[in-house]
């Protein structure tokens, strides 16, 4: 339908014309409104209401150890042990393509490990040598779940020694061809862990399979006669990559008294619960909630800092023995930082704290992560329960609370 | 040309939703109420109970509707300008509305059927203000924040409805079924100037539902008066809740029901060679209804009176223009149903109209000029001004037509 008269045709009315103006004129009308206080004397069906605040003591607290999964990702391992930490490193080998279809004669192997600086340069290091026993793993392992604390099958290969502080030396370690053979031919390949001993003075990286520098990337050099199809190699090095290249921290951390750690590549979490029942939800409408926690600056990590956090919902139940159990939801995309001039931390948790007084039953409590716990390590320690009370872990909570109806 | 017409009628039943006036007294009971009755009662200032002429239509009188010969409909807009004044100052307000529909068909000998659409009350309030708390758990040495505190109020009632009419001999009668429907919203939202914090706020929306009955008497006397009586039995109103949080519960329960008054009203008309005067009055019994609303006990039993007069046109071929319109004008008094500040409200409404018919027989085009004085800063606390400029149209249609008789 057309809103103009076609030439030559009677004129007749086109009530679209009509309707055209009609809403133009209609959404102007919506628009209108009183805008200043004039009246405001007279309305008397106003809905009344009162800002608040409160605290909320947390009554449920645990740190959440989960899976050192995100060191698998780590440019560099570090081995070790500074002050309180100690540093494992793991290596598995399984892509033995390259030494054909038959092994003739064993002659040699060789784990070789690339330095790659200190954990923290800025120390002084005790330049005393250190050693560390090199073992292999003798029953299979998850590279996801194992922890330093897990206990596995092992069998000491080698004894090395850390005689200087040159941050970029290698290190080589000579595998038995026992250990080549259960590798090889009897696909037996747990890998290699190599645990400090006591007497170690600082934290050493070396490249992992990750590294940036391919010609520092872990290998175990193979020297072997084999046959390949129907042509022999004769004393031929073959270079193997690691396949799996970690490290397992002790991540005791206890510095000053209990605390609570959030990791970055250790991925450890803290679990916080309080009681939001006497917020009902009939009467209350949140402003902002926010779990106040306090930095502990005196536990300061040798792996480093995290000083970016999110929270996350718990979606299960948990308690403060077993907190490992339950599940945690995806992070909240606003971050939050440690206060420049105090220890706080200020987590607003608005919109899960309104789901939890909506829906009581919801409320299993919030987790704090690292922001980057995936991508990069360290930690950052916080007071628990147990501290003073002017450091506790508590919920604030800013709220309108209106008549009941 | 049916279907033309029809488009339009659409287009203007969904404009109603636009029909509500804003007023600073808008903001208790159901809301305030209005009273125009017609266009061609508006430039009376509200008379004409007792009218007769078949061009026109009787929103206030069941009875006047019987004199039908063609489908007919009308429709009409309104331009509003409202000027409101009290302790806090003056504001102004634009308004372009749309205060009702009818469609009236001719059925069965003296048998006439009404459809029509109005609105029964405007209910609106806006209060913005700017208020400053102190929370009792401060942080970072914020003793006080600083936010909008926004209580808003919009809705009204409406009526659809049916009316039939007939006449006996020289007087007619009719009934109206009223359809109420209606919402009253209620808000309240507390707004922080910090954008960190979250809106909090309480919606409140009641929706009317009810049905009424209206009787009408119109009698013509001789000596060209003629005298008519309505009354309005009261009518329940269903009122069911609900009530909303931010981002909180949502509650729904049935509340008190209301109840719209027993309402009398008489009407006398006298028609000279050129002139009529017409006057109206009526009572409308508040108090009886008091108990049944929530809160809101100051309910009065209210009254009004109309004059008006109205100039009739020369209907000769060789009169000029300008006498073939009518011209009218009127005064009345009105009072609100709810004391405010414990004072009486009262309206005085000074009027003038014009109607202009178009092509013998087709319709009226009909202007009305309104002049309405609200309340005063001495005893409510506040006042009203509004000009209104009312244009509207009333057509006959040939889609049913009675047979002569």
């Amino acid at each position: 339908m057309s809103f103009y008269k076609r030439a030559g045709t009677p004129a007749s009315f086109n009530p679209f014309l009509l309707i055209l103006p009609l809403s133009i004129l209609m959404i102007l009308s919506g628009c209108a409104q009183y805008d200043n206080e004039v009246g405001g004397s007279l309305v008397d069906n106003e809905v009344t209401g009162e800002l608040k605040d409160t605290l909320f003591q947390v009554d449920r607290v645990a740190m959440m150890t989960r899976g050192d999964l995100v060191k698998l990702n780590a440019a560099n391992i570090p081995l070790g042990i500074q002050e309180e930490l100690t540093s494992d490193i793991v290596l598995r080998f399984t892509e033995f393509n390259a030494l054909g279809d038959t092994i003739l004669e064993w002659r040699s192997g060789t784990l070789k490990l690339f330095g790659n600086g200190f954990v923290d340069s800025s120390e002084t290091f005790d330049p005393a040598s250190w050693s560390a026993v090199v073992y292999r793993i003798d029953e299979s392992w998850d590279p996801i779940e194992l922890t330093n604390e897990d206990t596995l099958m092992m069998t000491p290969l080698d004894t090395i020694e850390f005689i200087t502080s040159d941050p970029f030396d290698s290190v080589e370690v000579s595998i038995d061809t026992l250990t080549l053979k259960s590798w090889v031919e009897d696909t037996l390949a747990y890998g290699i862990r190599i645990s400090p001993l006591p007497g170690a003075g600082f934290l050493k990286n070396f490249a992992s399979r990750l590294a940036s520098n391919a010609e520092k990337l872990p290998v175990l050099k193979i020297d072997a006669t084999f046959r390949k199809g129907e042509e022999t190699y004769t004393d031929s090095v073959v270079t193997i990559y690691s396949d799996v290249s970690s490290f397992l921290t002790s991540d005791s951390f206890q510095v000053a008294g209990d605390r609570l750690y959030v990791g970055a590549g250790y991925s450890r979490l803290m679990l916080f619960h309080t009681d939001f029942s006497t917020l009902l939800s009939n009467t209350v409408s949140l402003n902002k909630v926010e779990v106040f926690v306090h930095t502990d600056s005196t536990a300061v990590g040798m792996l480093g800092e995290t000083n970016i956090f999110t929270v996350a919902q718990i979606r299960y139940g948990w308690s403060n023995s077993d907190p490992d159990t339950t599940t945690i939801g995806s992070s909240s995309s606003r971050l939050f930082n440690v206060s420049e001039d105090t220890s706080l931390v200020r987590l607003d948790i608005t919109p899960l704290a309104r789901l939890w007084v909506a829906e009581p039953d919801s409320n299993y409590g919030v987790a704090v992560r690292s922001f980057n716990e995936f991508t990069t390590i360290g930690r950052r320690a916080f007071y628990d329960n147990s501290a003073d009370s002017l450091l506790r872990p508590v919920f604030r909570v800013v709220y309108t609370e209106f008549d009941i109806p | 040309m049916i279907h033309k017409h029809l488009i339009i009628l659409f287009a203007f039943m969904i404009s109603t939703s636009f029909s509500f006036a804003e007023t600073i007294f808008g903001s208790n009971g159901i809301g305030f109420l209005d009273r125009n009755e017609g266009i061609r009662s508006v430039g009376m200032a509200g008379a004409g109970l007792s009218l007769t002429d078949s061009a026109y239509f009787h929103f206030a009188n069941p009875a006047g509707w019987y004199n039908v010969g063609k489908t007919r409909y009308t429709i009409s807009t309104t331009l509003v300008r409202s000027y409101a004044s009290d302790e806090t100052g003056t504001d102004d307000l634009d308004e372009f509305l749309f205060p009702g529909m009818a469609l009236s068909v001719p059925i069965y000998h003296n048998y006439a059927l009404g459809l029509y659409y109005k609105p029964v009350s405007d209910y609106n309030y806006l209060l913005i203000g700017q208020s400053e708390w102190s929370p009792k758990y401060p942080i970072d040495d914020s003793d006080t924040l600083s936010y909008k505190d926004r209580l808003q109020g919009e809705g009204g009632l409406s009526k659809m409805g049916v009316n039939l009419a007939t006449k006996f001999g020289s007087t007619s009668f009719g009934i109206a079924s009223d359809f109420y429907l209606g919402k009253l919203d209620n808000l309240r939202i507390i707004d922080f100037d910090d954008d960190l914090f979250s809106l909090s706020g309480r919606s409140e929306r009641r929706e009317l539902s009810g049905f009424g009955i209206r009787l009408g008497l119109l009698s013509d006397l001789p000596g060209n008066t003629s005298i008519a009586a309505t009354v309005s039995l009261p009518a329940k109103l269903n009122v069911s809740t609900v009530i909303q949080y931010e981002a909180g519960d949502s509650l729904k329960f049935d509340d008190l029901d209301y109840e719209l008054p027993l309402e009398f009203g008489i009407g006398f008309s006298k028609t000279g060679n050129r002139l009529r005067g017409v006057v109206d009055a009526g009572y409308s019994f508040w108090e009886e209804t008091a108990d049944s609303w929530d809160s809101y006990s100051d309910y009065i039993n209210t009254s009004r009176l109309s004059i008006g007069v109205e100039r009739l046109p020369l209907r000769g071929a060789l009169d000029p223009w300008y006498e073939k319109w009518l011209y009218r004008a009127g005064v009345s008094y009105d009072e609100h149903y709810i004391e405010l500040n414990d004072n009486k409200l009262t309206i005085f409404r000074v009027a003038a109209g014009a109607g202009i018919p178009v092509k013998s027989g087709v319709g009226i085009l009909e202007f009305a000029f309104t002049l309405d004085f609200r309340g005063d800063e001495s005893t409510i606390g506040a006042k009203e001004t509004v000009v209104g400029i009312n244009v509207g149209w009333s057509s006959m249609e040939k889609w049913f037509e009675r047979k002569q008789r």
